[in-house]
């Protein structure tokens, strides 16, 4: 119980959770990893592609412009503009006189290169990539074919860019399907679980069935076995219950019945000593029904519908007037509620009480059951203890129960998924109890 | 009234036996099945029969007569405690269940209503000039208590809880004196004399070659 209560008050991290975390975290560094590594081989690659392409353009355009009549006396310096967009530009230029002689529409005024290189060149104080090539039959006039820094940059971070984009988006789709497919897989655990909830060990139907996961396997198996010895733990206690109570109940009665013929027998002055011995007898026999309801509390409450008066009129023999509702009704295993009413009762009878009121009233979906006598209490640091133990449901020798009344009542409170509860009355003591209805099992 | 008590445990069965004849009533105990289905053919008003015997079940003995069409009126005594065993016991053809321990006291008191309602009446019931308590085992002729002796008590309870019935004088001497009687042939015969001369004449009529009953001019 106390577990249970542990596991409702903390929030637990869920597995699923957890592997998607640890999955998203690992999906964003794999695609920085997958990206930088693509970032730094595309470069690489693409660089050297926009390099030969643009020594290829040159050498294209240098053979256009080899077979004009005369390159370097162009009429118009400037050609008009393109009907195209022009990504490269070329400029025709006079080494000797370091004058641009001939230019494509965008290229500048002002020359690139002045000297031929065998490589492609960075343009000096301007942000151009250029090859240079010279004519065969004019060597003091210079080919420069240039392309800008802009679009070389520009098709590496559209590159990256994409290849970046397209790696997240296919973890995130994996993620996805990752997510999905985990839910889908954690699915026996769950139906485990509510297996498990479901499992009476008196019942071996209800015990879970396979998940069919070879890992969950050695647990099921765990759960059946301990299912099994619990299963026969109980068969066992309660055929032992069963003869204990036939061994108990019957001489118990005997003595009872023989006290009783003894007292109408004896004479007068020997009838209170009898009268005290079948007292003391009937005490036992309070306790024994105790024990014997403690032994089944563990059990599975057989709740009913069943009226106030029908379980507390048996209970009138005590010497203490009982005040209840006569029309309440109450759902709750009888069985076992009434030894706890019988050791109440008889309780207040040994502190000197004359009167119990037991008041029932409902509370949502819970039913409260109060029993409050006249005695003469208990002292504060008793009812402390007492009240102490309760919530630990401490019940041995240090927690101040004197009696097995507040035990067995707990127990059988906490069997009906209910809790006891000491109050503090101004004279006298009250227990109550409450417990959840809705749970009737037969009536009748 | 004639109770058989069928309960294996001596000091349980041996109490009860003296307690419920304190109380006036016939009582004959036996511990086991094959006794008690002996003794099943005698007329008895109730049995008082534990759950478990050494021989068998009670229940399911009581079930056994009740398909044999016994009509007698049964309280199952019993150590089970549980719901459904009481459900069994009621089912099984019992008429009232108590679960040991119990107050001897209360078993006296469940015989008085028993025996109220075999009369037929809550309280006392009327027979012409006579007026019968069965719970508080009195008689009044003309409204004036009558001092009646045991046996003489226990004829006429007999005769009172099989009103209108003709009881034969075999079953009568049963009833009244249970097995361990041990009547005179014509003790009977002395008993329900004297019972008409303190009640009335017509009280008790004579069917001769039948046996007794309660008179039928009185009754009405």
């Amino acid at each position: 119980m106390k577990q249970n209560d542990l596991m409702v008050r903390i929030n637990l991290s869920s597995i699923r959770n957890r592997l998607t975390a640890l999955l998203v975290a690992g999906a964003i560094g794999l695609g920085a990893l997958i990206s930088i590594s693509i970032w730094w081989v595309v470069d690489g690659e693409l660089t050297e592609l926009m390099d030969h392409g643009l020594q290829e353009s040159a050498e294209l355009i240098h053979n256009v412009l080899s077979s004009a009549p005369d390159p370097t006396h162009q009429q118009h310096p400037s050609r008009p503009d393109s009907e195209y967009a022009e990504h490269l530009i070329w400029q025709l230029v006079n080494v000797d006189t370091g004058k641009v002689i001939a230019r494509s529409s965008n290229a500048p005024d002002t020359p690139l290169a002045t000297a031929w290189h065998a490589d492609v060149q960075h343009a000096v104080n301007a942000p151009w990539h250029m090859v240079t090539l010279e004519f065969r039959h004019s060597k003091q006039t210079l080919l420069v074919v240039a392309q800008t820094e802009e679009e070389r940059h520009e098709a590496l971070v559209d590159t990256l860019g994409y290849t970046l984009l397209t790696t997240l988006t296919v973890c995130a789709l994996g993620i996805w399907a990752m997510s999905r497919r985990m839910r889908v897989e954690l699915q026996p655990l769950q139906q485990l679980s509510d297996g498990v909830r479901n499992y009476d060990p008196l019942l071996p139907a209800t015990a879970p069935t396979s998940t069919g996961r070879a890992e969950l396997q050695p647990i099921e198996n765990a759960i059946y076995d301990l299912g099994q010895r619990l299963g026969q733990r109980i068969i066992s206690e309660q055929a032992f219950t069963a003869h204990a109570a036939h061994a108990l109940r019957t001489p118990m009665a005997g003595i009872d019945a023989q006290l009783a013929l003894a007292i109408r027998e004896a004479p007068e002055a020997l009838r209170p000593r009898l009268e005290r011995a079948r007292e003391a007898a009937s005490r036992l026999s309070r306790v024994m029904q105790a024990l014997l309801g403690m032994f089944r509390s563990g059990l599975e409450p057989r709740r009913v519908q069943i009226p106030l008066r029908q379980l507390l009129e048996p209970l009138g023999s005590t010497g203490l007037h009982l005040a209840f509702d006569p029309y309440g009704q109450i759902e709750v295993d009888p069985d076992l509620l009434t030894p706890v009413l019988i050791n109440l009762l008889d309780n207040a009878h040994r502190h000197k009480a004359k009167n119990v009121e037991i008041t029932v009233s409902e509370i949502g979906a819970m039913t409260r059951l109060i029993i409050q006598d006249d005695g003469e209490g208990c002292p504060t640091e008793v009812f402390n203890n007492m009240r102490e133990a309760l919530d630990r449901q401490d019940y041995g020798p240090q927690s101040g129960f004197k009696g097995l009344g507040i035990i067995l009542a707990d127990l059988v409170m906490r069997a009906h998924g209910g809790r006891t509860k000491l109050l503090s009355p101004a004279s006298g003591f009250a227990l109550e109890l409450t417990w959840p209805r809705g749970h009737t099992a037969t009536a009748s | 009234m004639r109770l058989l008590v069928l309960e294996d445990d001596s000091t349980l069965g041996e109490a009860l036996q003296e307690f419920l004849r304190m109380d006036g009533h016939v009582v004959d105990w036996c511990r086991t099945l094959s006794q008690a289905s002996v003794l099943a053919r005698e007329p008895y008003d109730i049995w008082l029969l534990d759950w478990n015997l050494p021989d068998g079940s009670g229940v399911d003995w009581l079930r056994s007569q009740r398909i044999k069409g016994m009509t007698t009126a049964a309280i199952v005594l019993t150590a089970r405690d549980q719901l459904q065993d009481r459900i069994a016991g009621l089912d099984g053809g019992a008429d009232d269940f108590m679960v040991k321990p119990f107050a001897p006291e209360e078993l006296s008191a469940r015989l008085r209503a028993f025996s109220r309602r075999l009369a037929g009446s809550a309280e006392r019931k009327r027979i012409g000039r006579v007026e019968v308590d069965i719970a508080a085992k009195s008689a009044w002729l003309n409204g004036v208590h009558v001092d009646l002796t045991a046996r003489e008590w226990a004829i006429l309870e007999a005769l009172v809880l099989r009103a209108g019935r003709i009881v034969a004088a075999t079953d009568l001497e049963a009833l009244v004196m249970g097995l361990e009687g041990d009547i005179a042939s014509n003790a009977l015969q002395v008993h329900i004399h004297k019972l008409r001369s303190k009640l009335g004449k017509g009280l008790i009529e004579t069917i001769r070659g039948l046996g007794y009953r309660l008179g039928a001019d009185e009754a009405k």
